[in-house]
């Protein structure tokens, strides 16, 4: 008897997740699998995909803008994840603080999140003009010389991170729900042992909220490695390449050249570097303060 | 805690206005470039208020074509486009996540927990390896030319970016949070698994519904990538892809019109907006429930 309704009780567990698992398999796992046998294949669309073994792969390791455009990926990155968690947790703070109208500012300070993509790269595309735009208008009145922001090949890929800097708003609110977390005792503790507030900060306050540190950065570390957006629209790569990114370079080669072959086989390619990545920030964590419960 | 000083409080609503300023200015400047007359939005010093407003420009915008073809009225088309797309993608994240979120939550059965890190290791995968082959399959199925590669993955727990996944996590928590006596008094009264989900849990789960609904109307109305590769004809195009086009052709111009090609961005982030101020509340209440931080 109670076996029978176990097992009706697991039919309806599965039943209920057929929609996630039909989806996985049509729309997820199919085309990878797809995706990855394409990678040993040459292919154009036109005509049936034909073996070509290994030949996408030897090809990848003598391509010179495959290092390039991974390099370009890298560099956006850490330009763009390391003052983006520095600026979510500095404006968490300031809206963890017991003031009238906090929560209006929580709210203001979330709206460039929620500007797409798209909008936001115009609107830089503009504010970046050399000549005509408004950033090096400023810059000209503080006496500052007039950097290139998309046209020279030295600052192009710190524009495309400074395209991204706005974009901070669900690591904000990560951080404010860890900063609520932290028992004010513990403050009270440390105060009354002669720590000052900055000694709260980085021995109370950085090691409980480290965790949400951690997630922060492996998760802006694995979006802003696929950064497509902000390139493609303003600058699609240039100048000399500088801009030109790994994602854009396997879309540009899937749907420009018609080499669904070697896209494949880089984002194979880049699959297993995010893993890595990946797998590197986890066995570098010991940094990472994890309560013991 | 000790009383907030005068001095400190000052300082503190200084930081924030300061931000503030830092954030919303480009915004402003984009808004004021959008009434300028035409010819003088580049003009430096930037000139930001004083100027009489040129409502027109976006009567124009909205009439006018995206250059390359003479579609009339283009921007209307487009920007119904993008809401039917993020309408019918938005309910089919909310149905869809929430019934697989429940069963995750709520019933045991064996293999559940592998198949759930399953689910969350999804979420770690590049877009662009899923989303070539996606567009071979999709031309197999004759779905290259309408707006189902768009809608129909949603339908299946599958949004776009692996934020099925996320927003299934998302729903599985909340759903911890209910007691399970209303599952067994409802099953002793008969109700079976699918009748539970509907008539007893749902009811209860408004906020996170909302939520989710939120996150995807945002995500899908602010993609760019997916439209991009499914989409090639002018008339199915969504407002990402609409101003990118009258970016590239000048909206068939002699040459680019500065005050509406961000008329065009601003019109783009009204709907966006307009969530987040009536919603603001769940952004907050999202984070929280997908119980990140402490853990």
């Amino acid at each position: 008897m109670r076996g029978s309704l176990d097992r009706k009780r697991a039919k309806d567990g599965y039943l209920l997740i057929l929609p996630w698992l039909v989806g996985f398999v049509v729309f997820t796992a199919g085309p990878i699998i797809v995706g990855l046998s394409l990678a040993f294949t040459k292919y154009d669309i036109l005509s049936p995909p034909r073996w070509a073994g290994l030949a996408n792969f030897r090809r990848l390791v003598g391509d010179a803008l495959v290092v390039e455009t991974i390099f370009n990926s890298f560099v956006i990155t850490v330009f763009s994840v390391v003052p983006r968690l520095l600026i979510a947790l500095g404006l968490a703070i300031l809206v963890n603080q017991k003031l009238r109208f906090v929560g209006v500012f929580r709210t203001i300070f979330y709206t460039p999140t929620i500007v797409p993509a798209f909008a936001s790269a115009i609107l830089w595309m503009l504010l970046m003009q050399k000549d005509a735009g408004v950033i090096n208008y400023y810059f000209g009145i503080v006496g500052l010389s007039k950097p290139g922001w998309l046209t020279d090949p030295g600052v192009s890929k710190v524009s495309m991170a400074i395209m991204t800097l706005f974009y901070f708003g669900p690591q904000m609110l990560i951080f404010l729900a860890a900063l609520q977390a932290v028992p004010q005792e513990l403050f009270e503790a440390a105060t009354v042992d002669g720590a000052g507030p900055i000694r709260c900060f980085w021995s109370v306050t950085v090691p409980l909220i480290s965790p949400a540190i951690f997630f922060n950065m492996v998760v802006l570390i694995v979006e802003t490695l696929q950064i497509f957006t902000p390139p493609f629209i303003t600058t699609q790569g240039s100048p000399m390449n500088s801009t030109y990114t790994i994602v854009m370079y396997i879309y540009d080669q899937a749907f420009s050249n018609l080499r669904f072959g070697y896209s494949a086989a880089l984002s194979i390619l880049l699959m297993c570097l995010i893993m890595f990545v990946t797998w590197l920030q986890f066995r570098l964590s010991r940094w990472v303060y994890y309560e013991a419960n | 805690m000790k009383p907030t000083s005068f001095l400190r409080q000052v300082l503190l609503y200084l930081a924030l206005f300061a931000s503030t300023w830092v954030l919303i200015l480009p915004l402003l400047w984009l808004v004021s470039t959008s009434l300028k007359p035409g010819g003088t939005e580049l003009a430096l010093p930037p000139n930001y208020f004083d100027f009489e407003p040129r409502w027109e420009n976006y009567t124009k915008l909205m009439t006018g074509g995206v250059g390359g073809g003479g579609l009339r009225g283009s921007f209307w088309i487009f920007f119904k486009n993008s809401f039917i797309i993020t309408i019918l993608a938005t309910i089919g994240s909310v149905l869809s996540c929430s019934i697989v979120g429940f069963s995750f939550a709520r019933i045991h059965f064996p293999g559940r927990d592998y198949l759930f890190t399953l689910l969350l290791s999804t979420m770690m995968l590049p877009v662009i390896i899923q989303i070539v082959p996606q567009f071979l399959m999709y031309k197999y199925f004759g779905w290259l030319e309408t707006f189902l590669p768009l809608i129909i993955p949603s339908w299946f727990a599958q949004a776009q970016y692996g934020h099925g996944a996320f927003y299934i996590f998302l729903m599985r928590q909340f759903f911890k949070g209910i007691p399970m006596e209303f599952d067994e008094a409802a099953r002793v009264d008969g109700a079976n698994a699918l009748q539970i989900y509907w008539f007893v849990i749902m009811p209860l789960a408004t906020p996170a519904l909302i939520t989710v609904g939120v996150f995807a109307f945002l995500s899908n109305w602010s993609d760019f990538l997916y439209p991009l590769i499914f989409l090639s004809d002018k008339t199915m195009f969504t407002i990402s892809l609409g101003i990118r086009q009258f970016m590239m052709t000048g909206g068939g111009n002699s040459s680019l019109i500065y005050n509406q090609l961000a008329g065009a961005s601003v019109i783009s982030i009204i709907p966006p907006l307009v969530v987040l101020l009536f919603f603001q509340r769940y952004f907050v209440k999202g984070t929280t429930l997908s119980g990140l931080a402490g853990r």
